[in-house]
């Protein structure tokens, strides 16, 4: 056995601090369990599962040592987790290297937090001071810290600062040991409100419910219509990220097989958005985060809620996306736009990928797992938060809730084909495999699902008011975030008084100069004719032909529920448009341009000014002009 | 570098049948086994020769995904010529073909040549489409065909040189008007006429051939 010591502070250390504390001291990839040592009043020692906060806190209590032991047990099979633990009999787990660790509560981490805390309030002071800089306000700060995160918990592990722990990824990103488990609250796994163990009986819940559902389609894996999918899926996952030492060497990689598992489940559970290429995509930075399947089959669902849209077979999100990123460039940098609309290039169409997929293909992978969460916590509060009350009663009565689902279920049928799948199967209909109330993941698709007219139309009615509230939410918590930054005390009043903005640089002067300087006057009129002769939804783009000082849609609407990403392209573009028309390059030889930079931009450089255009967009987007 | 045309290329077909390994292999003449799975379009080019003449082809590789046939076919209109490929160790894809045909047919300009691609043909013990099926396929809807594969490179570069072939035959006949750039083909910049009236079609085309 092994031995380590370290000290806790018992007011800080939740269980999931302790938990990927002991993962990292003792270097242990796979799951453990964690025990205490404990005396019973007959003075003998037993040793007790720590499996919550709950335990921890009883653990810290009956600690008579000056130290709490701890004998940690890694668990050898594979697919058990820590929340199947909650079942599994103590004697049954097989205990292979005992280990045991001692812990002086001590307030050792307590500073080390709060000093933490410190150095970050003072870059976030010098990023303001040095605001004369280029892109001081959106310059990185360092990565959050477990400490730090653990200052936006509660005592039993609720997340209470959730838009301060946000606003700090945002800034910063996440150290990489952190992301398994923020990654959950940045996608939106959790209702809101769940402390701890709630999260992990949650999650233990879910994943249940993933091992169910995959065992049962694997059953019908040889039905031909199943075939459709996995045939796609397949060979989809064997040529995505390979490059990575995660998903390389053979096709019989089994991480291969698990994004192979994740997508085919979530394409069956979800028939009317199905499997559509670039799924893999996204889901392949999960999966190397989370490294269990089930968690990133539950991340990447949560994930898909937002972006499914993305995979309709219409597109109309797509182009609204496009329609917002020509607006972005027209408003930012109007002699680019019209160089683009000469080049027949202002479809933009050498950005699909960029927007389909968020800009994950541009970054190198261990780069892009960072552009992922600094996105991500610049999201809307996706419109999960009244499910909390929906997950208690689905918690209490699990089995019960499946009446909820009501017999005469029945999909939109966009996939008809799809429908038949389990036809021949009479025994799983595909109400079996998936009950609404069983899955509060999925709001949505219960709406769609649930033909019960009271159900159906209160859900449904529920999500609508839910999206642009939240969205402005969200937006008021970064753009309160930049008005500390730069030292407003009225938000209101920061983004009215734009000329006095102290965040003037030449790129805030592209915005004033429309209307005054002739050559971007030019490039005004070459926008209208655009808007004029083009076939797309031109409402963004009307401010041109009325003079009016341009703006943008407002954060609700700009990127379909992603504004952070409009900025993100945008920055790209900007970066590369001096050499683009020096070289006058055409369409095509710009998406050649930027084909070979793919996995090849600077992460930073992109993210800094990403950032700064954003807050400023915030600064400057008012709500009343709109 | 100068060319007396550019014709502009689409490459269409099922999902994993090689189109994106096809143009790697024309254009940097190398073979790829895991290439990044497509998504909606991405972009080669690479000059030829044909009669003593300087030729840049720019291709537009389409992903194969029924998701994206509302961006790949947006990219049909400005085609001059189209690989349709499929895999001969699938017969799927081969069954898929009168449904590509059909979607290039409608979105693309009527003179539009498109060659008819059975791709994989190293994978021989594998072959579930006979070269027979693809030559009656290609017979019976007009189409030129080759079996190539862009593993060993064979035929490649005679897929993509035979259909611009063709295209300048076409622009020889005065088939294509090639001032009009959505048919897919551009003088080069030196070859433009110098008076923006030239009547269209053939008698441009030979002028701006006798330049060279």
């Amino acid at each position: 056995p092994e031995y380590r010591r370290f000290s806790l502070d018992p007011q800080l250390t939740n269980f999931e601090t302790l938990h990927s504390l002991i993962s990292r001291a003792f270097d242990i990839k796979s799951d453990f369990l964690i025990q205490y040592r404990f005396e019973d009043p007959s003075g003998q020692e037993i040793f007790l599962q720590l499996l919550s906060d709950w335990d921890l806190e009883a653990a810290f209590e009956r600690a008579a040592d000056p130290c709490l032991c701890l004998r940690i047990d890694p668990i050898p099979l594979e697919h058990v987790e820590e929340w199947d633990l909650v079942n599994i009999p103590l004697t049954d787990c097989k205990v292979v290297q005992p280990k045991e660790v001692r812990s002086d509560p001590s307030i050792q981490t307590k500073i080390m937090t709060k000093v933490g805390k410190t150095i970050n309030l003072m870059q976030q002071a010098l990023n303001l001071n040095g605001s004369s800089g280029e892109f001081a306000v959106g310059a990185t700060t360092s990565p959050l810290t477990d400490a730090e995160f653990t200052d936006f918990r509660d005592g039993v592990g609720t997340l209470v600062k959730a838009d301060e722990c946000k606003q700090r990824i945002f800034q910063g990103g996440l150290e990489p040991s952190l992301r398994r488990v923020v990654w959950k609250h940045l996608l939106n796994v959790y209702p809101d409100g769940l402390n701890g163990s709630e999260r992990m009986k949650y999650m233990c819940r879910k994943s249940e419910e993933y091992q169910r559902l995959k065992s049962e389609w694997m059953i019908y894996y040889k039905n031909k219509k199943l075939q459709h999918i996995t045939s796609m899926v397949r060979k989809d996952v064997l040529r995505t990220d390979r490059q990575h030492p995660f998903y390389s060497g053979g096709d019989d990689n089994p991480n291969v097989e698990k994004l192979f598992n994740i997508l085919t489940t979530y394409a069956i559970m979800h028939p009317t958005t199905g499997y559509c290429q670039g799924m893999s995509d996204m889901a392949s930075p999960i999966l190397f985060v989370m490294d269990n399947e089930a968690h990133s089959y539950i991340a990447f669902t949560a994930l898909m809620e937002r972006l499914k849209e993305n995979f309709s077979i219409t597109g109309t999100t797509m182009t609204l996306k496009f329609d917002h990123l020509c607006c972005a460039i027209a408003y930012h940098d109007p002699v680019f736009f019209a160089y683009l609309q000469r080049h027949n290039a202002i479809d933009l169409l050498f950005c699909y990928r960029w927007l389909l997929l968020e800009m994950k293909r541009e970054f190198a992978f261990d780069e892009a797992l960072r552009m992922l969460e600094v996105t991500w916590s610049s999201l809307p509060k996706s419109p999960r938060q009244d499910e909390l009350a929906g997950l208690h009663s689905a918690l209490k009565n699990s089995r019960d809730s499946q009446s909820l689902c009501s017999p005469s279920w029945d999909r939109p049928k966009m996939e008809p084909e799809l429908d038949d799948v389990f036809a021949p199967c009479g025994k799983m209909s595909p109400n079996h495999l998936e009950s609404p109330a069983a899955d509060p993941f999925k709001p949505k698709e219960c709406t769609e699902s649930l033909r019960d007219p009271a159900q159906a139309n209160g859900e449904s009615v529920k999500e609508e008011v839910h999206h642009s509230p939240l969205a402005a939410s969200s937006v008021e918590h970064l753009s309160s975030a930049l008005s500390s930054l730069m030292n407003s005390k009225d938000p209101e009043a920061q983004s009215s008084v734009s000329p006095s903005c102290p965040l003037e640089d030449s790129s805030l002067q592209d915005f004033e100069v429309i209307g005054s300087c002739e050559e971007a006057t030019e490039a005004a009129a070459a926008i209208a004719a655009a808007v004029a002769t083009s076939s797309q939804p031109t409402t963004h783009l009307n401010y041109v032909r009325s003079g009016v000082r341009p703006s943008l849609p407002s954060p609700d609407v700009l990127g379909c529920g992603n504004p952070f990403l409009i900025f993100l392209c945008l920055t790209v573009l900007l970066q590369h448009r001096d050499s683009i028309i020096n070289r006058s390059l055409d369409s095509n030889e710009m998406a050649m341009h930027f084909d070979r930079l793919v996995r090849k931009h600077n992460l930073e450089r992109v993210l800094s000014q990403a950032r700064t255009l954003y807050y400023r967009y915030l600064g400057h987007f008012n709500p009343q002009s709109s | 570098m100068s060319y007396a045309y550019l014709f502009k290329y689409i490459i269409i077909g099922d999902t994993g049948v090689g189109k994106s390994c096809l143009l790697l292999q024309f254009t940097d003449k190398r073979f790829q086994p895991v290439h990044d799975l497509t998504i909606g379009v991405e972009f080669g080019a690479r000059m030829i020769t044909i009669d003593g003449k300087q030729i840049k082809l720019q291709i537009w590789d389409t992903a194969g995904q029924e998701a994206f046939r509302s961006i790949t076919r947006s990219y049909y209109r400005g085609a001059a010529g189209a690989l349709l490929v499929y895999d001969i160790t699938r017969r799927d894809t081969f069954n898929h073909l009168t449904t590509w045909l059909e979607d290039a047919r409608q979105h693309s300009n009527s003179n539009m040549v498109i060659m008819l691609i059975g791709n994989k043909s190293d994978l021989e013990s594998r072959r579930e489409v006979k070269k027979e099926e693809g030559e009656a396929f290609a017979r019976e809807h007009g189409l030129v065909f080759m079996e190539t594969s862009a593993k060993t490179a064979a035929n490649v570069e005679e897929a993509f040189i035979n259909t611009a072939r063709e295209i300048y035959e076409k622009i020889q006949e005065g088939v294509f008007d090639i001032n009009n750039e959505a048919n897919g083909i551009k003088l080069g910049p030196q070859h433009l006429p110098s008076n923006a009236n030239t009547p269209s079609g053939g008698a441009s085309a030979s002028q701006g051939g006798a330049c060279c």
